[in-house]
């Protein structure tokens, strides 16, 4: 968990970790971690009729992919979309199979062509067996968590040390700052 | 697997020049016991990183898989995750009783089969693959439930000071200097710290090269 965590960072520093500045440290490295493929997971996302977007779960870091109800859609940009149609986001009638992901203001997920009809309705999260609802959408991604798993605590918690140490402070410390981002490394490779 | 904790604590505070305890210690006052406490949570979670970077010791999990289900999440898994029944880090491999699951790349897997996802059988299933490190894929899905056995490299528990490392005695020295580098940072001996990581990094280095299979001569 974060606070376990934060309290390992303020063990490690012997308390000259500043706790606010800390807790955006810690939500900074693990948002850094999106990049990396550790935090995945798969989320079911409520598909209408004609449904032509949809938005990404607010933890989301970065899209991995895509499934409308059986398929692996395959990922366009707008560019080439465009081309092929300028009102590309007006049709619909056939199953989506490409996708293009929007960064603003927020990771956006538009599908093309739109949704024929609407997914079979569940209740979030969903379930992933014989009553999958079909014909809704699966997002691939990482995501940001407070409570990281167990064998990731040490290797974050060095990070956010060497982002502690790396800020301006009565305790900025340039090679306390490159040895723990070093060791938090270290760390990251071992279990790479 | 005859090395104490006890003793690689005591080990670890003279190397870092702190026999009694109180630079390692965290609770206030600071104490040997504090000390010692400190040391063994650095020992736990260097034997871990260490176990997973050599894959020294792996479990063989059995695994109850949900008919019509490619994907399993890991972390909240309530058997593989955090607080489950047999917590791991790393899946290895996948077995259906004495076969191995063929491993392929995630994105082999949706390139071969853009309908993956729901892909069923009623014989076996053939690969696994992971997307990330915390999802576990099964392809195809059964459709019935179904026993796996999933090789992993455990989440070892902490160390106790009457405990022994589970890791082989071989690995040992690479737990010490992996605690002894995180212990330095403690202490803001940075110089030393960084050598305890080089050494840590190139004795890696060299278990990697002695694993090499060679051709022979």
């Amino acid at each position: 968990m974060k606070t376990d965590v934060l309290n390992l960072v303020a063990g490690l520093t012997s308390g000259l970790a500043d706790q606010v500045s800390a807790s955006n440290f810690y939500d900074e490295t693990v948002y850094g971690l999106g990049d990396k493929p550790w935090l995945t997971t798969f989320t079911l996302i409520a598909a209408t009729s004609q449904m032509h977007e949809f938005d990404l779960p607010a933890t989301t870091v970065s899209l991995r992919g895509v499934v409308y109800d059986t398929r692996w859609l395959t990922e366009s940009t707008l560019r080439s979309i465009e081309q092929y149609q300028r009102a590309w986001r007006y049709i619909g009638g056939r199953e989506p199979f490409t996708y293009v992901l929007q960064d603003s203001p927020k990771l956006t997920v538009e599908v093309f062509p739109n949704t024929p009809t609407a997914g079979t309705a569940f209740t979030p999260p969903g379930v992933f067996t014989i009553a999958y609802p079909s014909r809704n959408f699966v997002a691939f991604t990482t995501e940001y968590r407070s409570t990281l798993p167990l064998w990731l605590e040490t290797a974050v918690a060095f990070a956010t040390i060497s982002r502690e140490y790396g800020r301006s402070s009565d305790h900025f410390d340039p090679d306390a700052q490159a040895a723990t981002g070093k060791l938090a490394d270290l760390l990251y490779a071992c279990v790479a | 697997m005859t090395t104490t904790a006890a003793t690689a604590v005591t080990n670890l505070l003279d190397r870092i020049r702190d026999p009694g305890g109180l630079g390692t210690s965290v609770v206030q006052p600071p104490s040997l016991a504090g000390g010692q406490a400190f040391a063994l949570t650095l020992l736990s979670a260097a034997q871990r990183y260490v176990n997973t970077l050599e894959r020294n010791v792996l479990v063989d999990v059995p695994y109850a898989a949900t008919a019509y289900k490619t994907c399993y999440h890991i972390d909240s898994d309530p058997v593989l995750g955090t607080g489950g029944t047999n917590p791991i880090i790393k899946v290895i491999g996948v077995q259906d009783g004495e076969l191995d699951l063929v491993q392929c790349p995630f994105e082999q897997l949706w390139q071969s089969d853009l309908g993956w996802f729901r892909a069923t059988t009623g014989g076996i299933s053939h690969t696994w693959t992971t997307f990330g490190h915390d999802v576990l894929v099964i392809y195809p899905a059964m459709v019935r439930p179904y026993n796996f056995n999933v090789v992993a490299v455990p989440y070892i528990a902490d160390l106790g000071l009457s405990s022994s490392f589970t890791v082989t005695d071989d690995l040992v020295p690479s737990v010490m200097d992996l605690a002894e580098a995180m212990a330095l940072c403690k202490l803001g001996e940075y110089g030393t710290a960084n050598s305890a990581m080089d050494r840590f990094a190139n004795r890696h280095v060299e278990a990697l090269e002695a694993n090499r299979w060679k051709k022979p001569q």
